[in-house]
């Protein structure tokens, strides 16, 4: 009987310690495709959607009311994306990149860029959703 | 008889071990679900950023009223209002906005928890340059970047000076 308690103890600090050194980590960031939560707002995604773009190269257009698509002709680049809004959560993912040529002008294109575009976008989106959730609250 | 004890034996062994893994699942959600509260840093903990760097983050801020709209109304102001680039609403919950700020391909996350007394700012997430090298379970950042440092403490500030009005308007 002690033997099995002995050996329940040994497990259990072994556990404890175990647990207690693994490291406290935090979420995983994407620079554009986390899912923005519009919260218990009630948010008119079109109105905001299309205040958001208007701050934007981008040019914004509706599917339907859970899809929109973001279009952007830049540099020698179209680049697509897809905005999807289900269950008060809009998700952005990169649809296409294609490439128009850049008469001349291809410095500096690629990947970082295309994200940086992304990232704008995103910003812009949820820049406007804070000053919705302000008027909400005044 | 032998049997009827070994089977005993099992029983207590895992109620034991039961025992032992909710008091730690239990100690571990409190941690990560804590409530504003007094900073106390851990002098005994090594690789950390000065005393002030981390206060200047994540010093528990007094809200001076007690009326938790009027609360998160000065959070989404202080990040809108910020010094330099605002920072953005990325969803909330019950006591706690999170904001946040992306710069130059860089992203920075705060859990900026509140409840009737007390305004504080918690390590959430960042990319890369920005991860937190020295996470406490109370979502304190004891190592980062410099810039997390300097564009947290800015969201400090303005939510501290927007708190400040808050309490003005209320005991006027």
């Amino acid at each position: 009987m002690s033997k099995v308690i002995n050996r329940s103890l040994r497990l259990s600090t072994l556990l404890v310690m175990f647990l207690v050194a693994v490291p406290v980590t935090a979420e995983p960031v994407h620079p554009y495709a986390d899912p923005i939560a519009l919260g218990d707002q009630a948010v008119d995604v079109s109105a905001m959607l299309a205040t958001a773009f208007e701050a934007t190269p981008w040019t914004l257009t509706k599917e339907s009311d859970a899809l929109y698509l973001g279009k952007l002709s830049s540099k020698g680049l179209d680049v697509q994306v897809r905005i999807s809004a289900v269950d008060n959560v809009l998700t952005m993912t990169l649809d296409s990149v294609t490439e128009t040529g850049c008469g001349g002008n291809c410095k500096d294109l690629g990947e970082k860029k295309v994200l940086r575009w992304l990232v704008s976008l995103r910003r812009s989106i949820t820049f406007e959703l804070t000053l919705r959730v302000r008027d909400s609250l005044q | 008889m032998g049997l009827a004890r070994e089977s005993e034996c099992r029983v207590f062994r895992g109620l034991r071990m039961k025992n032992v893994l909710i008091v730690v699942l239990l100690s571990w959600a409190a941690g990560a679900l804590a409530d504003p509260g007094p900073l106390v840093i851990d002098k005994s903990k090594r690789g950390r950023a000065s005393d002030g760097d981390i206060e200047a983050v994540h010093q528990e801020i007094a809200t001076g009223t007690t009326d938790l709209r009027k609360i998160r109304l000065a959070i989404v102001n202080g990040m809108l209002e910020t010094k330099g680039r605002a920072w953005t609403y990325e969803g909330e919950g019950d006591g706690y906005i999170l904001a946040r700020f992306d710069y130059r391909g860089h992203t920075i996350i705060s859990r900026i928890e509140y409840n009737q007394e007390l305004v504080q700012l918690k390590f959430h997430a960042g990319s890369e340059a920005y991860e937190c090298e020295n996470l406490q379970e109370d979502g304190v950042c004891y190592k980062n970047h410099r810039g997390y440092f300097n564009y947290t403490r800015n969201l400090r500030t303005s939510i501290a000076s927007n708190l400040q009005l808050v309490s003005a308007g209320a005991s006027s």
